[in-house]
């Protein structure tokens, strides 16, 4: 693959004549930053203009659908409006975004190369003893934060999404401390939890639609249950994916030239 | 089993939902119960549900063609055996059927993300290097496009409190705010849409994929995002755009049929000549928008309506027919590839004696693609052209017909490098009989698309979003 | 001028430099790195929005927005980042080769 690749744009500066005077110099100048640079920074500018006109264009003093929210909170099964909104009201939007999490998470088996642990952390290394002691320290704290976050949900900033998010920071450290060997994982277990939220969910939706004739509709009073059993199955399952994203492929080794192989193409384009 | 298994049902699903249609008109369903701007809306008018049948016809002809890939493996499967190839197809399938579905901005930027991430794994199964750098230039441009778009989903937001369709088109009037939305959503839609200058992706991504993903890909994910362009242009912003922005579009249109058929013409891989005839043929698809746009002032009050439906019944008729045909056209070039172990038109040189099925399919696709009669591309192309007339715009008439002409040289181009009688006998890899069957199968669907008439444009007029009056919304 | 405008102001900001920084550069990290800026000035701008009227409890359609819009660009990034370092091992680059190049080798 390597063979036939060529480097194929050099610096502008390195192939350009310098200079002279004058509106000559202006125009080398021109050409040498390459007219489409220039006039694609003017078309930015144009852009940020716009946008700032727009900005402060807007209606200021708008409510947007904050009434609609309130006046429907009580049949939403939870008491926080960002909850409500986002696995009652609209719920069909965080369908979609799960799997949009599965997908990027398949993406990345597809790519995944043969099964190794992370050499820069295998055990008996320097630091061993402060990873050990922090993960000790830090695991159940997580664990506990994780829940809270999940139950927080109902009423405050909080549910599934940042549950999950720590759910998957107490992975990472199991990961890099070698405490969880995630390509021992079985196939089967790994596809499974990985997937569990989506299952769950849209399990879930195809009961309520049967029940409602309404695709997410949940029965009167069910609401909140249903919620709750969709947050933590999702929560399990968003840990799990972003486990795999961190996980599924080890680190660049760095060594010299790799690191100026790495930075060789941080040019610029023109 | 499981694949025909979802196949079939979901193919039952869309006959049911085409039938009620067809009987009683567009349907509205609400998410959750919660009607918008709260809650999520569903709508499937005509044009919607032929998008889901052709959808259904491509996924399940093209996912035919991959069960007999698989199970006839001798020598290369472009990635078709992988664990992940039938999750991403279904995933993919679904894709689009909540796309084509759906009329609510941030609803459909997530359904669009989706698309992106079921075809760019499906991409990179093909495993080459030059695959993978299809995909990550395709990715990169997706997220450019879609953040462009998220931006204008915000400040569209931020003044109409509203997400759906139907509700900013009654809402939207002349601001900096709605000129920035319209100009960074109709951007990002551009970019995923691959029109003039912007189709720099296209050609490496739908050349490099595995063949039945590339017909997926040039088949409907472009369209999936010409769609919602659609939607928008004639149902949120139909207050807004004018007639010089639409005539933008088809400039844009038009340089991209002579462009793009151009580079065809000069290209050595069979799958970049179809790869680059996809670059020609959207610059057709928005043809539409001068059309319409601007043939509410230039003709006559008393039939605009007629003329305008025509116009964009023609324009869609003829995205339809492309899909079919394009499909065709890069399984079938996926069965000559198999066939001689690569695409290069140098070295398929007489492979029609072999493959005479492949070969006709391709043909018969080409047909399709020329806009010769019976094609569905003939019906599309025709009615867009009376309409240009019909609206005093003949100079579109001009382009359509060049197009179809620069069409023809690409398409008999290839039949010439395969059907030529060759005196040195070289073996060919033999093809899976049930391979080349659906490459012809969609072919001849694209065929009967002509033939069929009266029926899919009288679907297509089942709530047309193309009347003057569309934007106040398809529903009482 | 409010303290909503101001972060509205900055998020499109961050958007116009990201958008830049994305057509200009060339190394993928940096790329990737800029659509995430982008997002950053969108999310940015969803959240000011949500807050336009001073002491009132927020709109919480926009948060629900952004945090869909989040987990999008999360995947999005770590996606990117797994195909970047799979395109550096075949090939040692981290940057996109001119297409012609890349697509003339390719035998199916």
């Amino acid at each position: 693959m390597t063979s036939n690749k060529s480097p194929t744009t050099e610096p502008a500066s390195t192939r350009r004549p310098k200079s002279s005077s004058g509106a000559a110099g202006v125009r080398e100048f021109a050409a040498e930053i390459g007219f489409a640079r220039v006039a694609f920074n003017l078309l930015v500018v144009l852009l940020l203009g716009l946008l700032f006109w727009t900005v402060l264009d807007l209606p200021p003093q708008s409510a947007g659908l904050h009434a609609k929210v309130k006046a429907h909170m009580h049949v939403s099964g939870v008491a926080s409006p960002i909850t409500a909104v986002l696995l009652n009201f609209r719920g069909y939007d965080t369908l979609l975004e799960i799997v949009v999490l599965l997908l990027a998470s398949i993406g990345c088996l597809i790519l995944r190369d043969a099964p190794q642990s992370h050499p820069a952390l295998a055990p008996g290394r320097p630091g061993k003893w402060v990873l050990d002691g922090m993960i000790h320290v830090l695991i159940p704290v997580m664990l506990l934060t994780a829940g809270y976050l999940l139950w927080a949900g109902d009423h405050a900033p909080g549910g599934a999404f940042q549950a999950g998010a720590v759910l998957a920071a107490a992975g990472f450290l199991l990961v890099l401390g070698n405490r969880m060997r995630f390509w021992r994982t079985p196939e089967w277990l790994l596809r499974l939890s990985l997937s569990f939220g989506m299952i769950v969910f849209v399990l879930v939706a195809s009961v309520v639609t049967i029940l409602t004739k309404n695709l997410l509709q949940y029965p009167e009073n069910y609401a909140g249950i249903l919620i709750l059993l969709i947050e933590i199955s999702v929560a399990g399952s968003i840990g799990c994916v972003l486990i795999t994203l961190f996980a599924g492929h080890p680190p660049v080794t760095r060594t010299p030239a790799a690191d100026q192989l790495w930075h060789s193409n941080d040019e610029p384009k023109e | 089993m499981l694949v025909s298994a979802g196949a079939v049902s979901t193919l039952v699903c869309v006959g049911g939902l085409l039938r009620r249609v067809w009987l009683t008109g567009p349907i509205r369903h609400t998410v959750g119960g919660w009607s918008s701007p709260l809650g999520i809306e569903l709508y499937a008018d005509g044009l919607s549900t032929a998008l889901l049948a052709v959808t259904a016809v491509i996924m399940g002809t093209a996912g035919f063609y991959v069960v007999d890939a698989i199970r006839h493996k001798n020598g290369h499967t472009e990635g078709y055996d992988s664990d992940f190839f039938w999750p991403l197809w279904f995933f993919l399938w679904t894709t689009f059927n909540a796309v084509f579905l759906s009329r609510d901005v941030f609803n459909l930027y997530i359904t669009l993300e989706l698309l992106v991430l079921c075809a760019v794994p499906l991409l990179i199964l093909a495993g080459s290097g030059a695959a993978l750098i299809a995909g990550m230039r395709y990715l990169l441009v997706a997220m450019l496009g879609s953040m462009c778009y998220l931006l204008g989903v915000a400040l569209l937001y931020a003044q109409y409190d509203t997400l759906s369709i139907p509700q900013l088109g009654a809402l939207m009037v002349s601001s900096p705010g709605t000129a920035a939305a319209v100009v960074l959503m109709t951007l990002g839609l551009l970019l995923k849409t691959a029109l003039f200058p912007l189709h720099f992706w296209l050609p490496s991504a739908h050349g490099n994929a595995p063949a039945a993903v590339s017909a997926l890909l040039s088949g409907l994910v472009v369209k999936a995002s010409f769609y919602l362009l659609v939607r928008l242009w004639f149902g949120a912003f139909a207050g807004i755009v004018s007639v010089g922005a639409g005539n933008f579009l088809g400039l844009l249109g038009s340089l991209a049929i002579i462009w793009g058929s151009l580079l065809a013409l000069r290209q050595q891989r069979l799958k970049l000549v179809i790869a680059y005839s996809t670059v020609a043929q959207i610059g057709y698809f928005f043809l539409l928008f001068p059309l319409v746009i601007g043939g509410t002032q230039l003709c006559a009050p008393s039939d605009r309506v007629d003329w305008l439906t025509m116009a964009g019944s023609g324009a869609m008729y003829f995205m339809l027919s492309h899909a079919l045909a394009k499909a065709a056209m890069f399984l079938a070039a996926g069965c000559i590839a198999h066939a001689a172990a690569s695409d290069r038109l140098n070295e398929v040189i007489g492979i029609g004696r072999y493959l005479p099925v492949s070969v006709f399919a391709f043909a018969l696709a080409g047909v399709s693609l020329m806009g010769l009669p019976p094609s569905g591309g003939f019906v599309g192309k025709w009615m867009m052209l009376k309409a240009a007339f019909a609206t005093n715009q003949w100079w579109w008439a001009m382009v359509i017909s060049l197009g179809g002409l620069l069409a023809a040289a690409y398409v008999f181009m290839v039949l010439k490098q395969t059907v030529v009688f060759r005196l040195v006998d070289i073996r060919f890899y033999e093809v899976p009989r049930g391979m080349q069957w659906a490459a012809l199968l969609l072919a001849l669907f694209s065929l009967l698309l002509g033939v069929s008439g009266q029926v899919p444009l009288d679907l297509l007029a089942v709530g047309s979003p193309f009347s003057p009056r569309a934007g106040q919304g398809w529903l009482p | 001028m409010n303290q909503p405008t101001w972060y509205a102001l900055t998020g499109v900001i961050l958007f116009s430099m990201g958008i830049h920084a994305f057509v200009i550069r060339t190394h993928l990290v940096r790329r990737i790195l800029a659509f995430n800026i982008m997002g950053s000035g969108v999310f940015l701008l969803l959240v000011a929005i949500a807050h336009r009227i001073p002491g009132a409890a927020p709109d919480p359609v926009p948060h629900a927005l952004v945090l869909t819009g989040i987990v999008v660009s999360v995947s999005f990034t770590a996606f990117g980042l797994v195909l970047l370092k799979k395109i550096y091992a075949k090939t040692g680059k981290t940057a996109l080769i001119d297409p012609t190049e890349s697509t003339s080798d390719q035998t199916n």
